[in-house]
Formats: C-alpha cells, sequence, structure tokens
C-alpha cells in the first residue's frame, strides 16, 4: 500500500492527537507551537503564526511534496478580560496562520490542502444550513474561520491547488476543550452534581 | 444543536484526502441529528450512570441554533455520520473509562458515596485527557 505523506497542524491539539493515532500508517509530520503529547517521529515545533520561509526553510526536506496538508491549528477561545487581545490573537492564529500555510505549502509543492473550518462560519440567521448560503457570520472565530476559507479559495484558483474546507458541528470525545458545554455537563455527571440548562423563549439552549 | 462525535470528523478527514475532484469545495460535517442542551444533559447523566439532577433555568432571551445539512458530503464524498449522539457518548465514555484507570473507575464506584472532592474528579479528566494522547 503506498504510504501518504501528511503534514498536519495542530497535531496536539485535541483533533490532531486524534488523527495522528488514526493515521498510524501514515508518514505524518506535525507541525505545533507545543510539544506537549507529541509521540511523532516527526515534528516541527513552531507557532503558524511564525511559519514563514526563512523559518521553514530548514524543514524543507521534511515537508517537500508531501501529499497533503491537514491544518487543524487554529485560535482557541479562552475566557479573557481584554476582548481585543483575543480579537487580535484569533485572526492573527486563523487568517494570519493560514496566510502561511497555504504560502509554505505552495512553496514546497504540497497542492492538497484540507482546512478544518467551522459551522460558525455561517451565522445565526437560520437553523438549517447548507454549503451554497451566503455566509455571514456573527462570531470572531466565524468571521476568522471565512477569510481562512477564503485565503485557501484563493490559492487554489491562483495555484491551482485543490483546497478543501470541512465546516465542522461542536465536535466531542477524550480530550476535548473544557470549555465546552458538553465538558461541563460531563464533569457534574460524574460528580453527581447538579446540571444547569437554559431555557430561552425560543425553547432550550440549543448552541453548544 | 448539532453535536459530533471525534471519529466521524475523522472519517470526514480521510474521506477528504482521497477527494481532489475540484480545486476548492466546501463541505459541511455534522451529526444531522440535532438535540437541545436538555436533552444533552439528561442523555450524559444517563450514559454516565450518574445521579445528577437537571435544574432550569428560565430566561427571557432569543436564540437559535445552528444544523448543519450534510447532503453534500454525503453525496461527493461518500461520508455520513457512524455515530449518533448517543452512541458517541457511551463510545466516549468507555474510551475515557478504559484510558483514565484508576481515576474514573474509582470515581464511578464512589460516587454514590458524594464523597469525592472535586479535585479527585478533575484529575481523573486530566487523567484521561493525558492518557489519551500518550497512548
Amino acid at each position: 500500500m503506498h504510504v501518504l505523506k501528511i503534514v498536519v497542524t495542530g497535531h496536539t491539539g485535541f483533533i490532531g492527537r486524534h488523527l495522528t493515532e488514526r493515521l498510524l500508517d501514515q508518514e505524518i509530520i506535525g507541525v505545533s507551537r507545543s510539544t506537549a503529547n507529541d509521540k511523532l517521529a516527526r515534528s516541527i515545533q513552531l507557532d503558524i503564526r511564525d511559519m514563514t520561509q526563512n523559518k521553514m526553510e530548514p524543514y524543507r526536506e521534511d515537508l517537500e511534496g508531501a501529499d497533503a496538508l491537514i491544518h487543524l491549528a487554529a485560535y482557541r477561545p479562552i475566557i479573557r478580560t481584554g476582548r481585543e487581545d483575543s480579537l487580535v490573537e484569533n485572526f492573527s492564529v486563523n487568517v494570519k496562520g493560514t496566510l502561511n500555510v497555504l504560502a509554505i505549502s505552495r512553496r514546497f509543492d504540497i497542492g492538497r490542502i484540507i482546512l478544518a473550518s467551522s459551522k460558525a462560519v455561517y451565522g445565526d440567521c437560520k437553523s438549517l444550513f447548507i454549503e451554497s448560503d451566503v455566509a455571514k457570520p456573527v462570531s470572531n472565530c466565524g468571521r476568522s474561520k471565512l477569510l481562512a476559507e477564503n485565503i485557501c479559495e484563493t490559492f487554489a484558483e491562483c495555484y491551482g491547488m485543490h483546497c478543501t474546507a470541512l465546516r465542522l458541528a461542536s465536535v466531542f470525545g477524550l480530550g476535548m476543550p473544557n470549555t465546552l458545554v458538553f465538558a461541563n455537563f460531563l464533569a457534574k455527571a460524574l460528580k453527581s452534581e447538579i446540571i444547569t440548562v437554559h431555557k430561552h423563549l425560543t425553547g432550550y439552549e440549543k448552541w453548544i | 444543536m448539532d453535536l459530533i462525535y471525534v471519529d466521524d470528523v475523522l472519517n470526514a478527514l480521510e474521506k477528504a484526502l482521497s477527494w481532489k475532484a475540484s480545486t476548492f469545495e466546501v463541505f459541511n460535517v455534522g451529526s444531522k441529528s440535532p438535540i437541545d442542551t436538555y436533552d444533552l444533559a439528561a442523555k450524559v447523566i444517563e450514559a454516565a450512570e450518574s445521579h445528577s439532577t437537571i435544574k432550569i433555568v428560565e430566561t427571557n432571551q432569543t436564540r437559535r441554533g445552528v444544523r448543519l445539512a450534510i447532503e453534500k458530503a454525503s453525496a461527493i464524498l461518500d461520508w455520513k455520520p457512524k455515530f449518533t449522539i448517543e452512541s458517541g457518548i457511551v463510545e466516549f465514555l468507555s474510551k475515557m473509562e478504559l484510558e483514565a484507570k484508576p481515576g474514573y473507575r474509582e470515581l464511578k464506584e464512589n460516587r454514590s458515596k458524594q464523597d469525592l472532592a472535586s479535585h479527585d474528579v478533575e484529575n481523573a479528566v486530566s487523567l484521561s485527557t493525558k492518557s489519551a494522547s500518550t497512548s
């Protein structure tokens, strides 16, 4: 069987850790700012915001000609006191970081890109969304992810790269961020504590 | 609310890896089975065999949930979720139990006594996360 060489950004994150376990029979090269939980034989410790040509040149041999790049690295919302800080960091990681990833991919002849996008790109103007709906994000996460998609589309059109964006619903599983409502419910259930749910005029909260 | 189990996302990523018919395309990856927070809390309690109760807090806000149509991914990528919310929770908890020993098991055995300090639980959840990443 042909072994694929796949670059995974954010391979030490929630989905990244599951993905690298799943793809053990392939040749995986991880790119992450963190070395925590890193079990890969080959990985590059680097923030995607710093993924410039100069900084990536030493890794040319590792990356060049890879069959695909799966771009999972993204800004993870956390509670902060300064909203401006999180907004800038969000766009810096999701937009500038994605631009870096695409530019390096092109330079190192990686023609297949898969972007982990989000349902947040749609906004909340209705309940059921199809891909051809106009995206009107209402959150900074949605706005920055939509721009990340636009960057992928631009590189696809200009350079013939093959880019696919997957707009993910809320993902749950082992190692999920503890900021998710699901994680909150589970932690309380394991302690047999009271679980509080909010009932709005429109019914129980449907957003997690 | 659209909630999807991580294994289904991995399946979608693998399907996307082997598909390159066009230069740019977007696909929704969702569960197709919406759930609200009350039902989610109830299902988590049931699956975890917990003694938790649910407290409902009414608000005067309006909020709309977002759900993703997945027909496009199903038709083009030949992908659809294999897990329901119920089977996903059960799978998740069984992995947590397998990989978080001894914390999670002790937690389950002692839960009815209601005498665990909260940090024990946090340690158990943290253990499971660490286990997942290092196995």
